[in-house]
């Protein structure tokens, strides 16, 4: 008899009862629940009665918790395949090589009820599939019900065990993703769980679109280039392993387009094998670590300069003095001790010039150019990794001359890209993407900077590779310009001087009409240590800018800029030592 | 219940003591800390290393210690309230200036090679403070007076200091347990219906207009997991795997695929609950529920039991922490809380909650010992 006949006779039915009154009687009697009168202390017991109800309702909604799951499970096994596919459609790159594919496996169940040689099973098992855990068969082999052994079998695997004719051991298939270029574009891709949920990068951000239809679409192309993403790659970690990085970030894009070409993130990681990578491996620092970029932000601070009307490129700045401002003094790394044009703000980098020119831009004004760039929320991306930034709680003076040199605001790479395109593509502020656009859509993007400041800061920003601190980014012949960074970090709570983030934002070609075809690329190297290539230097000038010239040379040819002859230097060359070492 | 004998027991001495210990309390402890002693072993690899056999040792210490506490007085523990209260609140307050900050919250002092974090001292000392504050305080004042301001401040204070850190989960458990002393003491029913009516009222406000988009995302995500699978969605959804997965009986010791693959994340602390239910099904996820519904009921008893009202509030304090704890646990690898970093205790690995629970115990099993034990309303 079970316990639901028994309750189900009505002689059960009252035996049920009767416990039931006695239990409560003796629970009752626990707590001298009857001698309750108007006393202080039987109130209390009372309330020790109802904090035990109060535990017994929820531990009672918990086990209907525990009772639904183990229903919802015991309703979805049975003869049917799962529910839900697993399947995915495939990835690839803005050329069609594949970057991602599912591809058929089995798993290998073993039911200990049907077996009939338990040893023979061993030695079969355990020749034909050596990476099997013996102990996880032995207690297989002991559970006496049907269970799943191990996964991930290839069709030679499965043809070798199949092949034995073991009684008690079968298959069922199971996708599984698989990614043929392996560490390549790793953080770009991403990965996906057994079960077919897309987890991070690219599987993360099409998820739905990848699982519509099981998969059956055809492949989803991604913005990326492999070339350009394999030069990125290659240069990115050469350089990050002579300068004994804790980490690197590189970023290719087209400027018009907002078009990711290449990105990457080291230390990097097997997507195929994901469980083995450290959480630092894991990490796509492009879109999910911030930063306080330094010098690089200059470029907004003298691009704000110039689109407020306030200052033209040929106003002049007092830098010969440190700089007071609130409770701060701005010093120059390099202190020049002149006056200086806007022009030479920028390419000899100067602190007390930025400062200024962001206070004559004023607070108000300053802190909304920061947010028409999108440097105040997370860049516009498709990755769910695009982390927000650290902006200061309040735009004073001081925050001001801060954030102009890039300190006491921390912004993600992604999002320094996405302003730089705005302000090198002719002021249209462009959502990045990782999908590749089709040959006729419309990029639409609002209008955040004027043609005419886009053209300055693109002239600038040559003006800088020619004769100031990125120098060593120069390819011959791309017209290449760009902006050195170096940003202290933070270290027991003050800026140190010799933990950086070193950094080059550079664009090519500079030359031509606005709208002629023009790339941007990020190089960033997150506290690198002196190396012989360096001097024994940490500035962006010196670990980032040579990165980022090898990456524009290397790259050029594929993305179509072709050669110039480089013009006459206008200035003398015993002009350029005067800017010395960049910072 | 009424047996009043010249020797009282409790009041003899040393190990005479022992045999007032509720040792059918004691076994339920044991019998939940070695179910988490198997998960542990499953989970790592069925092997004793890394976590099963310091689990053991570590428990098998407490213990000890748990009964050298239950035989100590009851009047030494509600002289040493206030002292443990200043002292845990002194140590928060050092842990704003010179805590160690580790995954981005400030929670740790580090005292030579050990660090801990005060927040734990405090759950025990909250709990001694309010019941030696409302011990001295008349039944009237207790139900609704000026005088409640101050263990309203007992408990603002520490919970501010707490969620500053942040540790908003331990933060919530502080307040809900200060809440449960206040209402055990007597709180007027009216001013309790009245605190619920504003928290309905408040709380969707402040989820509205006080917290950050991502603090509200946070708070939604587990009302939707598969819209966020990967990111804050993925615990939940990989717990739920689990749990759903184990069927009736379950997959058995060392077979379940989510608890010994790395997809089911803190599988052996925060989300141990969610390995056991795969590996012994409904029985064990249930049998582990009933058994600590069973010592949250011996507890509660022992309050119950109690003749001081120091006692009472105590071991009832003390118990409400104890729930509080599996059922936010449970409730998260069920989906039907948010992911916070609780632990199941006993259950799940880790020292530092295992030893406040321990501690708590000894206060409850000392309450025990000598409940026939009387103290005076003022001191002792």
């Amino acid at each position: 008899m079970t316990t639901a006949d028994l309750l189900r006779s009505p002689g059960g039915l009252r035996w049920a009862s009767e416990r039931l009154k006695s239990r409560i009687w003796a629970v009752e009697r626990a707590f001298e629940r009857n001698k309750a009168a108007d006393h202080a202390v039987d109130d209390a017991r009372i309330r020790i009665f109802v904090v035990l109800l109060f535990f017994g309702l929820l531990f009672l909604t918990l086990a209907l918790g525990a009772t639904r799951a183990a229903l919802r499970h015991s309703e979805a096994q049975g003869p049917v395949a799962p529910l839900v596919s697993s399947a995915r459609a495939e990835l690839a790159d803005r050329h069609g090589s594949l970057l991602a594919l599912d591809l058929m496996h089995h798993g290998l169940y073993i039911d200990a009820r049907e077996v009939w040689d338990g040893e023979e099973i061993r030695r079969g098992l355990t020749q034909s599939l050596p990476r099997l855990s013996k102990a996880r068969l032995e207690r297989a082999l002991k559970s006496g019900r049907r269970v799943h052994l191990i996964g991930g079998l290839t069709p030679q695997e499965r043809a070798k065990v199949h092949a034995l004719g073991l009684a008690g051991v079968s298959f069922e298939p199971e996708e599984r993703r698989v990614y043929p270029l392996g560490a390549t574009a790793a953080h770009l891709i991403g990965f996906s769980d057994r079960g077919g949920q897309g987890l991070s990068g690219a599987e993360r951000a099409f998820n739905a679109p990848l699982r519509a239809d099981g998969g059956i679409g055809g492949p989803i192309e991604l913005s990326l280039d492999l070339r350009v993403q394999s030069v990125l790659e290659e240069e990115l970690t050469a350089a990050a392993a002579d300068l004994r990085v804790k980490g690197a970030v590189g970023v290719v894009t087209d400027v018009h387009t907002g078009e990711i070409l290449a990105m990457a993130s080291y230390p990097d990681f097997d997507p195929n094998n994901p469980g083995a990578a450290t959480p630092e491996q894991l990490l796509n620092r492009a879109a999910g670590s911030v930063y306080e970029m330094g010098s690089t932000f200059k470029g907004f601070t003298v691009a704000a300069g110039l689109e407020s009307g306030k200052f033209t490129r040929s106003s002049t700045f007092d830098a010969t003095q440190p700089f007071r401002i609130g409770g701060r003094v701005v010093r120059d790394f390099h202190a020049s001790n002149q006056v200086l044009t806007l022009d030479e703000v920028f390419t000899k980098s100067s602190n007390i010039g930025t400062s200024r020119i962001a206070l004559g831009v004023g607070t108000q004004r300053f802190s909304q150019y920061m947010g028409d760039w999108g440097l105040l929320e997370p860049a516009k991306v498709e990755l769910v990794e695009s982390a927000r930034p650290i902006k200061p709680a309040k735009w004073s003076e001081t925050t001001l001359a801060s954030a102009s040199f890039g300190h006491a605001i921390s912004v993600t790479p992604l999002q320094l890209t996405q302003a730089m395109n705005a302000v090198v593509n002719g002021g249209r502020m462009v959502p990045l993407t990782i999908r590749k656009r089709g040959p006729r859509e419309r990029v639409t993007g609002r209008q955040v900077l004027s043609p005419a400041t886009s053209q300055a800061m693109l002239e600038i920003m040559r003006l800088n590779v020619t004769d100031g601190s990125g120098g060593k980014a120069d390819a011959p012949g791309l017209r290449v310009g760009g902006k050195t960074g170096t940003g202290e970090k933070v270290v027991d709570g003050r800026y140190s001087d010799t933990v950086n983030v070193s950094s080059f934002a550079a664009v090519f070609p500079t030359d031509g009409p606005l709208d002629a075809k023009r790339y941007f690329v990020l190089i960033l190297m997150d506290e690198p240590k002196g190396s012989q290539a360096s001097m024994g230097q940490r500035t962006g000038g010196w670990v980032a800018a040579p990165a980022a010239g090898r990456v524009i040379n290397r790259i050029a040819p594929f993305l179509g800029v072709t050669r110039k002859a480089d013009p006459a230097p206008e200035t003398t060359p015993a002009a350029k030592p005067a800017t010395g070492s960049p910072r | 219940m009424t047996a009043v004998s010249i020797n009282r027991p409790g009041e003899g001495r040393g190990l005479g003591k022992l045999g007032q210990i509720d040792w059918s309390l004691v076994g339920l402890l044991c019998l939940i800390a070695g179910a988490g002693a198997v998960m542990l072993y499953s989970v790592g690899g069925t092997s004793m290393t890394p976590w099963a056999g310091n689990h053991i040792l570590r428990y098998t210490v407490f213990l000890g210690m748990t009964l050298v506490l239950a035989l100590v007085d009851i009047r030494v523990w509600f002289a040493l309230s206030y002292p443990v209260y200043v002292v845990a609140l002194l140590l928060l307050v050092a842990v704003e200036a010179v805590g160690d900050v580790r995954m981005g919250a400030q929670r740790w002092l580090s005292l030579g090679p050990f660090s801990f974090q005060p927040s734990e001292i405090m759950k025990i000392g909250i709990v001694m403070a309010l019941a030696r504050f409302y011990h001295g305080v008349s039944a009237e004042d207790a139900r609704w007076s000026i005088k409640l301001l101050i263990p309203a401040l007992m408990i603002a204070v520490p919970v501010g200091l707490v969620a500053h850190q942040p540790d908003l989960g331990t933060a919530l458990l502080i307040l809900f347990t200060g809440a449960a002393v206040m209402f055990i003491a007597g709180l007027s029913w009216t001013v309790i219906a009245a605190l619920g009516a504003a928290g309905a009222v408040a709380i969707p406000l402040m989820i509205t207009f006080v917290l950050h988009e991502y603090q509200r995302q946070r708070i939604f995500t587990f009302l939707k997991p598969e819209t966020d699978p990967s990111g804050a969605g993925y615990h939940t959804l990989q717990g739920k795997i689990a749990l759903g997965s184990g069927g009736f009986l379950g997959k058995g010791l060392g077979l379940g695929s989510q608890s010994q693959s790395d997809f089911l994340p803190e599988k052996h602390t925060d989300f141990i609950y969610a390995s056991l239910a795969e590996e012994f099904g409904f029985i064990g996820a249930f049998g582990i529920l009933i058994l600590y519904g069973l010592a949250i009921a011996a507890a509660l008893r022992i309050a119950a039991q109690s003749a001081s009202h120091f006692g009472r509030l105590a071991a009832t304090g003390v118990t409400a922490t104890f729930g509080l704890y599996v059922l936010i646990n449970a409730a998260m690898i069920m989906g039907l809380a948010p992911v916070v970093g609780i632990p199941m205790p006993m259950l799940s690995y880790g020292g530092t909650v295992m030893l406040t629970v321990m501690i708590g115990f000894g206060l409850i099993l000392s309450v025990r010992v000598h409940r026939f034990t009387e103290i005076g309303r003022g001191a002792i």
